[in-house]
């Protein structure tokens, strides 16, 4: 008989199932005591915290911070790496460097060099972002693990050290813009605050590098360019309104209007006039995104598109840029409007 | 009955005992797998960062994003959902309300809180079915948009939504839940990361119980009343264990219709959510594999358990088999709309094999094994001898796996994510891991076996399920 037979398999296995469940629950009977035990301790470390938080914002302000408090032995060097990080943040200038020397002192220096080795890419690119605050107290040694990582195999290590290194110097500047030049990883959306970044310190070489072939780079580089109202950049942008790559031009039209250039507006007025209704539709949509009362009479012209979609985004820009003269021309129903 | 003949019979009915032993055997060992899986997935993501870091890191380069909440008769909450929705934390986004037919004055409390004015004129509804009778912007909020139209289910107002979506992203959001400030930003995290992204999901979680103030969760409790505790545990098995395994394996098939992040472009390239079935987040994400393998397209589908939504269960169990009923026909209905996709897995590789697969084989036999073997269980026992090692057997395993698999998904839940508001709760959720393989887990395979015999009778419709004010609490909740 089957069943005989399997008897002693089944009785093996519903003691080791009965024995796995006691040791299930004895384990989730132990994680409830480590629990009690991390809430007894929640409030000491949340002192803990403070007292570190306090001590490094006085090491900042160049007050008198006296000797280190006890509760720095309490917590593990990435907490205070946390709180230094938060803290670099907010401090700008002379303060900065106070904040970095405090904090170099205390290890935490060492802990983002040690991080930036990590084998989690995301260490490694967390370690990139915060590593240019101590690029005032150990130059050379932020300078190299900022130059390892931008040789990173990993994309976004890459990109996060060359957004760091644009804040370190010139000689780590010229070295980020010469990766981002052949680097796809710098076509990605991921890169745009190096290219924002890079506009606010060196328009020039901004333009000198979006004098490029890629539509995808370029496409970023003028969104950096129309979000920093970077005006040096306004002929590229103008060049690349009658580029073919769609989305590119869409890009070269929001850089030119969030400029203010006077092309913006009339490279609007061209493509509400587009006989491509999914063009008259990518210029309603991209005037959504930042009304401007100079828009009104572009989205008057297209009330009675043909296309529904088209008709339809320019009743609604309408109502957000205009209640008014929605209501007069009949765009909020009239007993919705009375 | 001749001797011989009786001895063929008691074999036959003990190879099928065994049979049946052994599909259970093959669940709890594959959900073990699992278990081990999400385990391994945990352990290797970085440690995550707080909100402020994620921000800063992100606010530049986080995609602009549409987030649709669909609703039908949701006066109860609505205005609480649309605030929340309003107040998150995420650089760009606007929010589309489509108020789908509801009878109640779900669209009056919107338009109450909200000065809304309507847009007069022809709508665009391409992918819509059921006519839009209007739409409404809000005099004093920019991000919102309101949907008004004729009942035509939740995939209809979906697609309602997605046609006047303008972000990258879609987000699709029930009504009746709650999402945490920051849960955008951490779900949008893998769409700037990888650019093969397709849609992301992230953990849904029972807001029962908890303290909810201006449309958030501003204290996480546990359910007071067991109905609600019981999906609370269940809902951290699913989520911590099931959902991180398959995304570990590329084999994510669902990403739940209350909290899921979508390319727009790819949904609208799909033609959007499908009107004939009532599992139209499950389908559409199959078909969005469906859609990347068949072009031969580089793509993923991730699960992020950081980002949470709250729902609300539900507290009657008339409701719960509603709704349970519902999730498994919407399950069968994908399922068979796809089933040629496990008929060639060199195509559609692990979201047919794991995705489709797991479904047929622990959603459809599955219940069906496991109700049948605790009927028998009896007959099992008052046969005796070896018969009784099977049922001592089938008891360890079905009962006994099914609590160790619970206390597994809390200790990978309290060790990565924590979230689990006290320590007496995470004795409480463990008290309800063990309940709940006293009744409630055969009441929910019986839900899904009507499910099963609704779907072969081509049943339709949703079925309505109470729900209450957030910050109302049942008298069950209210302290002493």
């Amino acid at each position: 008989m089957p069943l005989v037979a399997a008897a002693p398999l089944l009785r093996f296995m519903w003691t080791a199932t009965l024995l796995l469940v006691l040791m299930a629950l004895v384990v989730v009977l132990v994680l409830v005591l480590r629990r009690m035990v991390e809430e007894l301790r929640a409030e000491r470390q949340a002192r803990d915290r403070k007292a570190v938080h306090q001590y490094l914002m006085r090491a900042a302000l160049g007050q008198d911070r006296g000797p280190p408090p006890t509760a720095l032995a309490r917590l593990d060097r990435a907490e205070i790496a946390e709180l230094v990080s938060e803290l670099a943040s907010v401090v700008r200038g002379e303060m900065r460097r106070r904040l970095a020397a405090a904090a170099t002192a205390l290890g935490v220096l060492e802990h983002e060099l040690a991080r930036s080795r990590s084998r989690r890419a995301a260490l490694r690119a967390r370690s990139a972002r915060r590593l240019p605050l101590f690029a005032t107290v150990a130059a050379g040694r932020v300078g190299a693990a900022l130059a390892r990582l931008l040789e990173d195999p990993v994309p976004e290590v890459r990109v996060a050290a060359a957004t760091a290194a644009v804040e370190v110097d010139a000689a780590l500047r010229t070295r980020a813009c010469e990766r981002a030049r052949h680097d796809p990883a710098f076509a990605r959306r991921l890169a745009l605050r190096f290219w924002e970044r890079l506009g606010e310190l060196e328009p020039a070489t901004l333009a000198e590098l979006a004098r490029d072939d890629d539509p995808e780079r370029l496409r970023l580089i003028l969104e950096a360019a129309g979000r920093g109202r970077l005006l040096a950049l306004a002929r590229e942008a103008v060049a690349a309104l009658d580029h073919p790559y769609l989305p590119l031009r869409l890009a070269a039209v929001g850089a030119l209007v969030e400029m203010d250039h006077p092309r913006g507006l009339a490279a609007l007025e061209q493509l509400v006039e587009a006989a491509d209704p999914a063009l008259r539709l990518a210029a309603l949509t991209l005037m959504r995104q930042e009304p401007r009362p100079a828009f009104t009479p572009l989205a008057v012209a297209r009330l009675d598109d043909p296309d529904p979609r088209v008709a339809f985004r320019a009743r609604e820009l309408l109502v957000r840029l205009d209640p008014e003269r929605a209501r007069e021309l009949g765009v909020v129903p009239r007993e919705q409007a009375a | 009955m001749s001797a011989a003949l009786l001895t063929l019979l008691t074999a036959l009915a003990q190879l099928v005992a065994l049979a049946l032993f052994g599909l259970l055997l093959f669940q709890q060992l594959f959900y073990a797998a699992l278990l081990g899986t999400a385990l391994f997935a945990l352990v290797r993501r970085p440690p995550q960062r707080a909100t402020r870091g994620l921000w800063s890191e992100l606010v530049d380069v986080a995609p602009s994003l549409t987030i649709i909440v669909p609703a039908h008769d949701e006066e109860a909450t609505i205005v609480d959902s649309v605030r929340a929705l309003l107040a998150l934390q995420y650089p760009r986004f606007e929010v589309v309300v489509v108020d789908d037919g509801s009878r109640d004055g779900t669209l009056a409390r919107l338009k109450e809180a909200f000065a809304l004015e309507p847009i007069a004129g022809p709508l665009p509804q391409r992918l819509v079915r059921a006519p839009v009778r209007q739409v409404f912007e809000s005099r004093t909020l920019t991000r919102l948009t309101v949907i008004t139209k004729a009942n035509g289910g939740k995939s209809d107002a979906l697609n309602a939504g997605l046609e006047l979506a303008t972000g990258e992203l879609v987000c699709s959001v029930d009504a009746d839940s709650l999402l945490e400030s920051d849960s955008l930003l951490r779900a949008v995290e893998p769409f700037v990361r990888d650019e093969t992204t397709l849609a992301v999901g992230g953990t849904v979680r029972v807001a029962n119980g908890c303290r909810v103030e201006a449309g958030r969760v501003v204290r996480a409790e546990l359910p007071r009343r067991w109905l609600p505790r019981l999906q609370a545990m269940e809902y951290i098995r699913a989520f911590v264990m099931a959902r991180l395994a398959f995304a570990h394996f590329g084999a994510l098939t669902i990403v739940s219709g209350a909290f899921g992040l979508f390319r727009r472009d790819v949904l609208l390239t799909l033609g959007g959510y499908r009107h004939d079935t009532v599992g139209e987040d499950f389908e559409l994400v199959v078909r969005i594999h469906r859609y990347a393998r068949e072009r031969g397209r580089t793509y993923a589908v991730h699960f992020v358990p950081e980002p949470v939504c709250w729902t609300q269960a539900p507290e009657r169990w008339r409701d719960l088999a509603r709704q349970r009923i519902r999730w498994h026909r919407g399950a069968l209905e994908t399922f068979f709309a796809h089933a040629d996709m496990l008929a060639r897995p060199r195509r559609y590789g692990a979201p047919a094999l794991l995705g489709l697969g797991t479904l047929l084989l622990i959603d459809v036999v599955g219940p069906a094994v496991e109700l049948l073997g605790w009927l028998l269980l009896p007959l099992f026992w008052s046969l005796g001898g070896a018969w009784l090692e099977l049922a001592l057997a089938w008891v360890a395993l079905a009962a006994g796996g099914g609590i160790a698999l619970s206390c597994g998904a809390l200790v990978l839940e309290e060790l990565e994510l924590a979230r689990v508001p006290r320590a007496r709760d995470l004795l409480r959720l463990a008290l309800a891991g063990v309940v709940e393989n006293l009744g409630y887990r055969q009441f929910i395979n019986l839900c899904r076996i009507i499910g099963h015999l609704q779907w072969l009778r081509g049943a339709t419709g949703w079925g309505r399920i109470a729900r209450r004010r957030f910050d109302r609490p049942t008298p069950a909740e209210t302290p002493p």
